[in-house]
């Protein structure tokens, strides 16, 4: 044995001796986590159901977002130093907590300036799932939609809306439904299915838009797909089955799916210009996800960072921030301070207390819309909405 | 409805200290300790109604710490860690000395030759172990080490002749 090998295990039995202890409570927490991770990992459709009830986890809907965090011992933000309601009045809106028939509905996007679409859970209560647009400024619901029969289609998720109609998707037994309805009400159409490719483990769908009179999506698994919005053959967009939809026309991989595994959509391609982008990443930081343009990071201090996909231009933020995806309207992001958590303004410096408190060792943050315009979450008996756009 | 197993939250209470102190060393800082054991014990949970006695849960777990840390794996934002961390600067607390200097040196290795240190020097396996453990062949073992060896022994010369002596 040399000297740097007797070193080598001097060294390493007396770091190991400075490792911390684990908790007296870890094996609970690890059950609650395992638990979600199942959740997410089975059908992600088919969990809406069961998790919209639970209320405040949106995000498993749209599969795999981050809905509770817990304080690690990292940089904190300043606590802000108002309430959003107080800091951006205009932005923020409270509306109850559940919808027509009594049943608990959560936001999905915003239609409009002034119209949020939801949907309510199961019918376990005799009534069906259903799409509803709710009137923030007047307090009214007026019923889009309601859902296929889950017993024979599956649970619906994956709402898009564009063009005056929603179209979504039904998880059901090796197969995804395509669905679509017009936005002002009138008939539910199916427009297509889809075999679910190899390698599915029960997730279906992980992204689906509607554009140019398509409605396009792709498969947690791999796979990119199209189908004529009215109805038609779903016709594969890419014969790469391991790309997913970002935004169209873009695709990329890795997706969101299964274990870590390096940034998300770090690369990406134009499936109309062919024109190809990677994501510029440095040593030692963590590069989360990318969007077309931006991407999320934390550096190896712990601090969120936002930067230019091509590298070019940077935005670090003060402490990590809670949020897989891009800062809204590149502005916005949620981070903790201490026990709770806030929105924090990246151009003005502002911030508002989201009233979220840390419960245990976790903390309920807010979800994000797939636009990125909106943030809701449930506060006791209301429904917090905030509309990013409304902020100056 | 999914029940908490008493066996794995047994297993945690009796190997989870020992699991950390491994992923220390691997990781050399606390926080990514933490994240490995983390993990580890998740895939542990995850395939615990697969795993039949002859499986020993604790290799497993260790087996997947080495392999996501070679991985340059990181916890993705999903799951912050579950537990608070003491604020402690871990490498003031070793003794000064070869051992500091040496715990500073591994710092600046890849991470695979740093695993395959860990296991050759800390788990006390063999290459052909080693090589197994981490899914490489046994020359990459060797190559692997030998190159971290060199390494450091010019970052981190070792000076017997200052031990227990005054300098």
């Amino acid at each position: 044995m040399t000297d740097v090998e007797e070193t080598l295990r001097r060294t390493f039995g007396q770091a190991a001796e400075q490792a911390p202890g684990l908790p007296p409570l870890l094996p609970e927490h690890l059950e609650g986590v395992h638990r979600r991770r199942r959740r997410r990992s089975r059908a992600v459709l088919a969990a809406a159901a069961v998790v919209l009830v639970a209320g405040g986890t949106l995000a498993v809907v749209r599969g795999g977002d981050t809905i509770t965090a817990v304080t690690a011992t990292r940089p904190l933000s300043p606590k802000p130093p108002a309430s959003v309601e107080e800091v951006w009045p205009q932005a923020v809106k409270k509306i109850p907590v559940k919808g027509p028939g009594g049943l608990t509905w959560q936001p999905i996007t915003l239609i409009d300036d002034q119209t949020l679409l939801l949907v309510t859970s199961t019918a376990k209560v005799g009534r069906a799932a259903a799409l509803y647009a709710y009137g923030l400024d007047d307090g009214t619901s007026r019923e889009i939609a309601t859902m296929p029969d889950p017993d024979r289609y599956g649970y619906a998720g994956n709402f898009a809306v564009r063009a005056g109609r929603v179209a979504w998707g039904t998880l059901g037994k090796g197969r995804v439904h395509l669905w679509s309805a017009p936005l002002d009400g009138g008939k539910t159409e199916t427009i297509g299915s889809q075999s679910l490719p190899a390698g599915d483990d029960g997730s279906g769908i992980d992204v689906l838009e509607i554009t140019n009179g398509k409605v396009v999506f792709s498969f947690y698994a791999g796979g990119v797909f199209s189908v004529p919005l009215g109805g038609g053959t779903v016709t594969p967009v890419t014969g790469d089955a391991g790309m997913h939809l970002l935004t169209w026309p873009w695709i990329g991989a890795p997706g969101r799916g299964g274990e870590p595994h390096g940034t998300v959509y770090a690369q990406i391609t134009n499936v109309e210009t062919g024109e190809k982008r990677s994501a510029v990443t440095k040593q030692g930081e963590d590069l989360d996800e990318c969007g077309v343009t931006i991407c999320v990071g934390t550096t190896e201090e712990g601090k969120g960072f936002f930067r230019h996909r091509d590298g070019s231009a940077h935005k670090l933020a003060p402490s990590l921030v809670f949020q897989p995806r891009s800062p809204s309207q590149d502005r916005f992001y949620v981070s903790t301070f201490g026990d709770g958590a806030g929105l924090y303004d990246l151009d003005t410096g502002e911030s508002g207390d989201l009233g979220l408190r840390q419960e245990g060792q976790f903390m309920s943050l807010p979800s994000q819309d797939d636009t990125g315009r909106l943030l809701s979450y449930t506060l006791g008996d209301r429904l917090h909405v905030i509309d990013l756009a409304k902020i100056e | 409805m999914l029940e908490a197993d008493p066996r794995f939250a047994e297993f945690v209470a009796e190997r989870g200290d020992a699991l950390l102190r491994y992923g220390y060393v691997l990781a050399g800082n606390p926080h990514d300790a933490a994240d490995l054991v983390q993990e580890a014990l998740l895939k542990v949970r995850a395939a615990w109604p697969r795993l039949r006695h002859k499986d020993n849960p604790e290799s497993y777990a260790r087996t997947t710490m080495a392999r996501l840390h070679i991985a340059a794996w990181r916890l993705r934002r999903r799951e912050l860690l579950a537990w608070e961390l003491p604020e402690v600067e871990h490498h003031d607390r070793l003794p000064a000395g070869d051992e500091r200097n040496m715990w500073q040196a591994l710092a600046g290795l890849p991470r695979k030759q740093r695993a395959v240190l860990v296991l050759r020097y800390y788990e006390q396996l063999d290459d052909a172990e080693i090589a197994a453990v981490l899914g490489i062949s046994r020359g990459t073992v060797r190559s692997q080490a030998a190159r971290a060896l060199d390494k450091l022994r010019t970052t981190a010369p070792a000076r017997p002749m200052t031990r227990g002596n005054a300098r």
